[in-house]
């Protein structure tokens, strides 16, 4: 694997492909050199460089493209270009133009994309959606997904997140987990979205620190989700999702798992370890013996969804998800 | 203290065996009016509860207490009818079905010598706790709530009397957001303390379809609905409700709540705490710790208002509180229907002398002329102030249907009627006035002018009204005995 893209979750790959045999870093590109050569320090063997197109020479099986948001379309089509596979960072990209550029170019080159949804691999995810999938609920119906937590970037909020332009706004880049984790689980595309943003630390800042969503699927199937980063203890979690169907109600709530209590919170157990479980699938796609869970069309409807909440949280009315298409 | 069941066709079945087993707290029967549509329901709620059938005026003459159980279309004028008796009175929820049915439970409230409040889960343990965790600071300020509350299944008769009864919009007002949504409502602003500025919905009432398979579709009401709320000073909240097949809990209705503010956040869940019992069977149940929460709240809210009426206390939840849920509700209906279109819930507050704008009588007087296009009687500041009274300052005025009833209703003594239309005061209102009114009407509220001129004790299209406050409802081309 060749990593482009060097920060904060380009090392959370580099730790999971430590532990997933089959998989190895072989390269790091970064724009600056000292992060790219600091990350390819850690696997052994794995050389570095600032030239994006050493990303997708020949050396590479498979192309990580994990830089902040805007340059994800362009870098993931020059991979697939190049006849590699790609992991590619969310959101996929910053305009549904530009993911249809994505899939096309991955439908030609015939190279698997996976979008790394990660929330999908979280082991609570994993096993409602094989819930579902063994029919337990009938069919979902509606949703109430709710993800608090006490986070603040690394580094504060002075990178890519607070600029619209690189990120897309933070409802969209976080707000598609929780739309691609619903487009998977309720099988359907959301056709209107509204999304109401919430400064709770600075109202000054120019991205709130949280939002809601609500949701309609074509099927007419409804959802709530509550996206909170402000939780006051930095590393807290209250994670919860009731998924309603025609014969049957899933419920998750982290509260009612043991957990550790400690100075710096360990991730509930029912979270933990989505990274290297992306990755084992990840071994398993370019090894063909899975398709990449993250399906074209789900790429696009959560990443259309996503921009269409992020449009509504800006001008406080709900939006057509077709209306960003 | 003597409690009546005012019409006996919602809940007064878990009601009634509930406040036998207060102390001091008698149930001396069930009583309808004479043209309920449910008068049966009354009869057999006191056929199986042994209570007696009482007439209904004679039964408000001799409770202290009257429990309005009808339909929840009619709670409103019932709950104003015992109120105008003298009475105390519990009106179970939603209090009303719309703003303008809340308002006049609020008019019956403030001049009335009785105490009201109505049926909410104010008093559930978890919520309490929860209120009690915000009012101690440890979480900072609240700046966002989630509450959730589905129902599990209960059309089956089970918890539902009858489908019809939270399906049939003449009966219920509206589907499960009417049902249930003053429920979140309320906690929401017990919680935060706050009004509600703005609602967002989607639903699953018509033109969308059900989400699931019960009867709401045939009623085209929703089985769902998802809300967003903005507060005052910025704090948001959602709600989701629904009657799904299964709940989340083992209750018939599964109720959890979030709060997050700037130090912290509480957790509520209604079915909490509780423990697990597993049979040697393997069947598991849970047992709640100090029993259902939705009877210990209600156990406590009869208990908590009878002391109220002991001791002169403000009950919990008042006619303010009870207007503010019903505003939530409808808003959250308004913006369903307008495929989640922002709508303000409608806002009336009932000190406007305070807040120094309508002071001015004749800037009052002037802004109506200007929005309303109606002319108050000159001089006449008194009628002007009622007004003002009835509509709580100046901004809601502005282009503001209830503003302008309320106008209407305190300057020129009209009162709009079913469909619509609108009784007259006629002998009481000098025909220039009138004019500019039905002008009002006309574009405001698209209803026909009058076919001939009013005159006292004639029909003439419209019904006419010797007082200013009507009572029961007046149908356009039917004199009313009055006149
Ligand atoms: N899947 C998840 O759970 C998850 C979690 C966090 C972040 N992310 C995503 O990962 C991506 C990166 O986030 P991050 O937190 O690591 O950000 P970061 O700022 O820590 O890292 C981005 C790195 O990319 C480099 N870079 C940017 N543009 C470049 C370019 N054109 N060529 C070469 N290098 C370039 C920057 O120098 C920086 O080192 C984002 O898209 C984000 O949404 C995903």
């Amino acid at each position: 694997m060749a990593v482009i893209g060097a920060g904060a979750i380009a090392r959370d790959h580099v730790t999971a492909l430590a532990g997933v045999p089959g998989v190895r870093l072989a390269h790091v590109v970064d724009r600056h050199p000292e992060r790219a050569a600091a990350l390819a320090a850690l696997a052994e063997g794995a050389t570095w460089s600032t030239d994006p197109a050493t990303a997708w020479s020949d050396a590479v099986d498979v192309t990580a493209v994990c830089t902040s948001p805007e340059s994800h379309a362009d870098l993931s089509v020059a991979a697939f270009v190049a006849g590699k596979a790609v992991l590619l960072e969310k959101p996929a990209a910053l305009r549904v133009a530009d993911a249809d550029r994505v899939l096309a170019a991955a439908k030609k080159a015939a190279r698997p994309l996976l979008v790394a949804q990660t929330a999908r691999f979280q082991p609570v995810h994993l096993d409602i959606a094989q819930a579902v999938a063994d029919g337990v609920i009938g069919t979902p119906r509606l949703a109430h997904l709710t993800w608090y937590t006490g986070h603040v970037w690394p580094g504060g909020w002075r990178g890519w997140q607070l600029d619209a332009a690189r990120s897309g706004g933070h409802v969209a880049h976080n707000g598609v987990h929780a739309l691609d984790l619903l487009t998977w689980l309720m099988d359907d595309e959301p056709v209107r979205v509204f999304a109401r943003p919430c400064r709770t630390w600075a109202p000054g800042m120019p991205t709130p620190d949280s939002f809601q969503i609500l949701v309609r699927f074509a099927g007419g199937a409804l959802a709530t989700v509550e996206l909170c980063y402000a939780l006051a203890a930095r590393g807290t979690f209250v994670r919860r999702l009731m998924l309603s169907g025609t014969t049957g109600t899933l419920h998750h709530s982290s509260e009612d798992e043991p957990r550790a209590h400690t100075a710096q919170p360990v991730a509930p157990a029912s979270i933990e370890g989505a990274m290297a479980e992306q990755t084992r699938h990840l071994r398993d796609v370019l090894d063909g013996v899975a398709e990449p869970l993250t399906a074209p069309h789900q790429v696009r409807a959560a990443l259309a969804a996503a921009l269409a909440a992020q449009l509504s949280a800006d001008e406080g009315r709900p939006v057509d998800v077709k209306e960003v298409c | 203290m003597r409690i009546l069941i005012v019409s006996g066709v919602r809940h007064a079945r878990d009601y009634v065996p509930l406040l036998r087993t207060l102390p001091g707290v008698e149930v001396i029967g069930c009583a309808d009016t004479a043209d309920s549509p449910f008068a049966e329901d009354s009869a057999a709620l006191a056929a199986t509860t042994g209570i007696p059938l009482l007439d209904l005026d004679e039964g408000l003459a001799s409770c202290d207490i009257a429990l309005v159980c009808s339909e929840p279309t009619r709670h409103a004028d019932l709950a104003v009818r015992a109120l105008e008796a003298g009475r105390h009175v519990v009106v179970d929820k939603p209090a009303a079905t719309d703003t303008r049915a809340a308002e006049r439970l609020w008019d019956a409230a403030d001049r009335s010598p009785g105490l009201l409040t109505a049926v909410h889960r104010l008093y559930s343990p978890q919520i309490a706790r929860a209120r009690r965790v915000v009012d101690s600071g440890a979480i900072g300020l609240p700046l966002a709530v989630d509450a959730e509350w589905l129902a599990a299944g209960g059309l089956d008769g089970s918890t539902v009397e009858r489908p019809e009864l939270v399906c049939d919009p003449a009966l219920s007002g509206g589907g499960e957001l009417m049902n249930f949504g003053w429920y979140p409502a309320l906690a929401i602003r017990h919680l935060t303390g706050l009004e509600v500025e703005e609602v967002v919905a989607f639903g699953s009432g018509a033109p969308h379809g059900p989400l699931f398979d019960g009867p709401h579709g045939a009623h085209g009401v929703e089985d769902a609905a998802v809300l967003s709320l903005r507060l005052r000073n910025g704090v948001v909240a959602t709600v989701t409700v629904a009657r799904t097949p299964a709940g989340v809990g083992p209750a018939p209705v599964s109720s959890s709540l979030r709060v997050l503010g700037s130090h912290g956040h509480v957790l509520a869940d209604e079915d909490a705490p509780s423990v697990a019992v597993r049979g040697a069977d393997g069947e598991r149940v849970s047992r709640q710790v100090g029993g259902p929460a939705g009877l210990t709240a209600l156990r406590r809210l009869f208990t908590e208002f009878c002391d109220d009426i002991r001791y002169g206390r403000t009950p919990l939840v008042t006619a303010a509180d009870m207007y503010a849920a019903v505003a939530v509700v409808e808003a959250g209906l308004a913006s369903a229907h307008l495929d989640g279109t922002p709508v303000t819930p409608a806002a009336r507050t009932a000190n406007v002398y305070g807040s120094g704008v309508c002071g001015d009588l004749d800037a009052v007087a002037a802004l109506v002329a200007a929005v309303g296009g109606l002319v108050p009687v000159v001089g006449d500041f008194e009628a002007v102030a009622a007004f003002a009274t009835a509509v709580a300052g100046l901004a809601p005025v502005v282009g503001d249907l209830h503003a302008v009833t309320a106008f209407a209703a305190a300057v020129a003594g009209l009162e709009p009627c079913e469909g619509g239309a609108w009784t007259c005061a006629c002998h009481a209102f000098p025909y220039g006035r009138r004019r500019a009114v039905a002008a009002a009407c006309v574009r405001q509220w698209g209803v026909r002018r009058p076919r001939r001129s009013c005159r006292p004790g004639r029909c003439c299209g419209w019904t006419c009204a010797s007082g200013r406050r009507l009572r029961g409802r007046h149908r356009p081309g039917r004199c009313c005995s009055s006149t």
